[in-house]
């Protein structure tokens, strides 16, 4: 099932409603009616990465459905704001605002880009409230963009990269390494991390090439990468641009020449590929289904998510239910909506929400968490079945040093 | 850099052109014979490779998809003619700018109402996937159909405008609308005929390009801009403008991309300023 926006919003509307009812009944016991507690969730609901925004936004009502089944937090019941950032900072942060003054949100949660990310942290940091991050950026657990209030679910490109790159260098093909990046924050910070590997395990890098957010036709830079004969390209982009340059690079035959490496494939984009595109390209990911066969916590969690969506859960929805349900649960045990208190009540702390046991570095916010590394199947198992899982990665392996990143 | 490499080059980058060529030529009819300048091509682009991909998806032939979907988005496009945009005529561009754009919203969310953000999945047809030998280098088969089709798609256009009598109407009606009327043609089939095709070739530019760009609501996006730019370029209204600045700019970009990546997002747009500053009415254009 795929649900578009209008149907969700329908959705949200409908479940509000619903949940307002057994409220309203504790209202007469209890006299006054308590203030819900609300989460603000800006999401690129329009634009290039809406698919993955949908899991995201599906990951965080599953997360805030549980609570209000169990009764809500601290006996309050829980809001879901999602809001349209259209994949624009300036969007992202005006959302962000307005989420915080108009609709008077407790907390921030969400989005998916590394530069609105950047802006909703800012309005966050600005008014002091937590922010808990489902996407990918560097800057954001480093000075100045890092506040007491900003947690980072997401893995960082640094972390993503330095894993999948020491991997396809030290095993795979050979040493000789093209990059075409999107040329935004996302993308160079990628290609920073695969630069600092190539110089650390002594491969080389024979080219490297910027292209614009959201190019669809990527022929011209193809010729080029095949004239520099690479035995690793590596596409630092994300979501529809994943799909556009890996099918046009292997409609040119690259694959037979190169290992194609990409960060992270989304589960919309992965979809999108297919399995011809796909087949024998490798990926880092926070989160792939199938690793359920090996975490009891990841098939409870898989179950959950497809009764409700009819669907498995994508890395990204992941995010959202882990990042939301953390926030949550930090709430329930300091029994107060105070973002210093319950900032301070996770620092440091260890959870397992879907996966295996991930925890916020108390220096930087940042959630250490497992790093699996994908092979795409050429023969797929079953529509979801895209990925082989070839090597798992400890969080604290790759994660820069809290000194590295400038804090004290 | 060698000989073959830079070969490879120029074809990448004439095939890219390609596409601009056949959606800009609908894009310079429109505004050489209506007067406006529609912003709801890209929409049209867009939809003509949603029903494509359907129909190959219904059908399994991607040759009656290419029919389809020209054929019925030019029925769509005399229908927003005689609709709305016939309705505004005489009461200048902005009006028409102004309909053109909310249809284009209009097609774009209600596709995503229909079908969702996710769109169908359009391959390359199985007759046209894989290589052929150049004699320098391998290329995709299917880059190169999408060439020839430019080619048949330009001579067709050609040959309707200067060797049929409606083409003779339309000419005739892009010079002196009131004396052609005064001379017994039916000017509101003329024009509703001449922003059909306009919309037609839209709807194939889509068909053609959906198997390697992927289909989704906001395909048609940017390639509305770039078309545009080629038009001006060319010279609003004309026909073999639209072709050779089609195919200059294409491979223009495509060394750009070769030598400095960086102004891959600003050539096309230094291409124009450049145009407008030396010959304002582009290449080909004659006011």
């Amino acid at each position: 099932m795929r649900i578009t926006r209008r149907e969700f919003l329908r959705g949200v509307v409908a479940g509000g409603a619903a949940l307002a009812v057994p409220e309203a009944l504790r209202s007469i016991v209890h006299a006054a009616p308590r203030e819900p507690i609300r989460i603000g969730f800006p999401a690129p609901l329009t634009g290039a990465f809406a698919d993955e925004a949908n899991y995201m936004v599906q990951g965080a009502t599953l997360a805030v459905e549980e609570f209000n089944r169990a009764g809500g937090v601290l006996g309050r019941q829980v809001e879901l704001l999602v809001r349209d950032d259209r994949l624009s900072p300036d969007e992202g942060a005006r959302r962000a605002l307005e989420l915080i003054e108009r609709e008077r949100v407790h907390f921030l949660a969400g989005v998916l880009s590394a530069a609105v990310q950047l802006a909703v942290n800012e309005v966050a940091k600005r008014h002091r409230r937590i922010f808990v991050s489902t996407s990918q950026s560097d800057k954001i657990v480093m000075p100045p963009d890092f506040s007491p209030w900003t947690f980072h679910e997401a893995l960082t490109p640094w972390m993503t990269s330095t894993a999948l790159a020491r991997y396809v260098l030290r095993e795979g093909r050979g040493k000789r390494v093209y990059i075409l990046y999107a040329d935004y924050a996302y993308g160079q910070e990628h290609t920073a991390a695969w630069r600092r590997v190539i110089g650390e395990v002594g491969a080389s890098l024979v080219g490297v090439d910027p292209h614009p957010l959201g190019t669809t036709d990527y022929s011209a830079y193809l010729p080029k990468i095949m004239a520099a004969r690479p035995d690793v390209l590596v596409l630092n982009n994300f979501g529809r641009d994943i799909v556009n340059s890996a099918k046009q690079a292997v409609e040119l035959g690259l694959k037979q020449r190169a290992q194609i490496a990409v960060p992270i494939i989304p589960t919309a984009a992965a979809l999108e590929a297919g399995p011809e595109v796909l087949g024998d390209v490798v990926c880092a990911s926070s989160y792939w289904w199938e690793v359920q066969e090996r975490i009891p916590k990841a098939k409870e969690f898989n179950t959950k998510f497809s009764r409700r969506f009819n669907r498995v859960p994508s890395d990204y929805a992941a995010y959202a239910y882990s990042g939301v349900r953390e926030l949550l649960e930090a709430v329930q045990r300091t029994g107060t909506t105070d973002s210093d208190r319950v900032a301070k009540a996770m620092e440091g702390r260890r959870y397992a929400h879907y996966k295996d046991t991930q925890y916020w570095r108390a220096c930087d916010h940042q959630s250490v968490q497992t790093i699996f590394l994908l092979r795409g199947r050429e023969r797929p198992r079953g529509p979801y079945g895209l990925f082989d899982i070839i090597a798992t990665v400890e969080g604290e392996r790759v994660i820069p040093s809290c000194e590295a990143l400038g804090h004290r | 850099m060698s000989a073959q490499a830079l070969l490879l080059q120029l074809v990448t980058g004439v095939v890219v052109g390609a596409i601009w060529v056949i959606v800009a030529i609908g894009l310079s009819l429109i505004f050489g014979i209506l007067r406006i300048v529609n912003f709801a091509h890209g929409a049209f682009y867009m939809l003509g490779a949603y029903l494509a991909a359907f129909a190959v998806g219904w059908t399994g032939h991607f040759w009656i998809a290419l029919l389809v979907a020209p054929l019925s988005m030019a029925a769509f496009g005399v229908l927003v003619e005689r609709g709305l945009i016939g309705r505004l005529y005489g009461r200048g561009l902005v009006y028409s700018v102004l309909a053109t754009y909310a249809v284009s919203l209009v097609v774009i969310e209600g596709v995503k109402i229909l079908w969702g953000t996710v769109g169908p999945q359009f391959r390359v047809p199985a007759e046209l996937a894989g290589m052929v030998n150049l004699g320098f280098s391998l290329f995709p088969k299917y880059r190169l159909f999408v060439l020839l089709a430019t080619a048949l798609t330009v001579l067709g256009v050609w040959w309707w405008l200067h060797r049929t009598p409606m083409g003779l109407f339309v000419r005739a009606a892009s010079q002196d609308p009131l004396m052609t009327q005064a001379l017994g043609v039916d000017i509101a089939r003329v024009l509703a005929g001449a922003f059909g095709a306009g919309v037609a070739l839209a709807g194939l530019g889509g068909a053609l390009a959906g198997p390697l760009r992927g289909v989704f609501p906001e395909m048609g996006l940017d390639i509305l801009v770039e078309s545009f730019v080629v038009v001006v370029i060319g010279g609003m209204g004309s026909l073999l403008g639209a072709v050779v600045a089609g195919l200059l700019v294409g491979v223009v970009q495509s060394f750009t991309f070769l030598w400095a990546p960086v102004f891959a997002n600003v050539v096309l747009f230094l291409l124009m300023i450049a145009t407008l500053l030396v010959r304002p009415q582009g290449l080909f254009g004659t006011e």
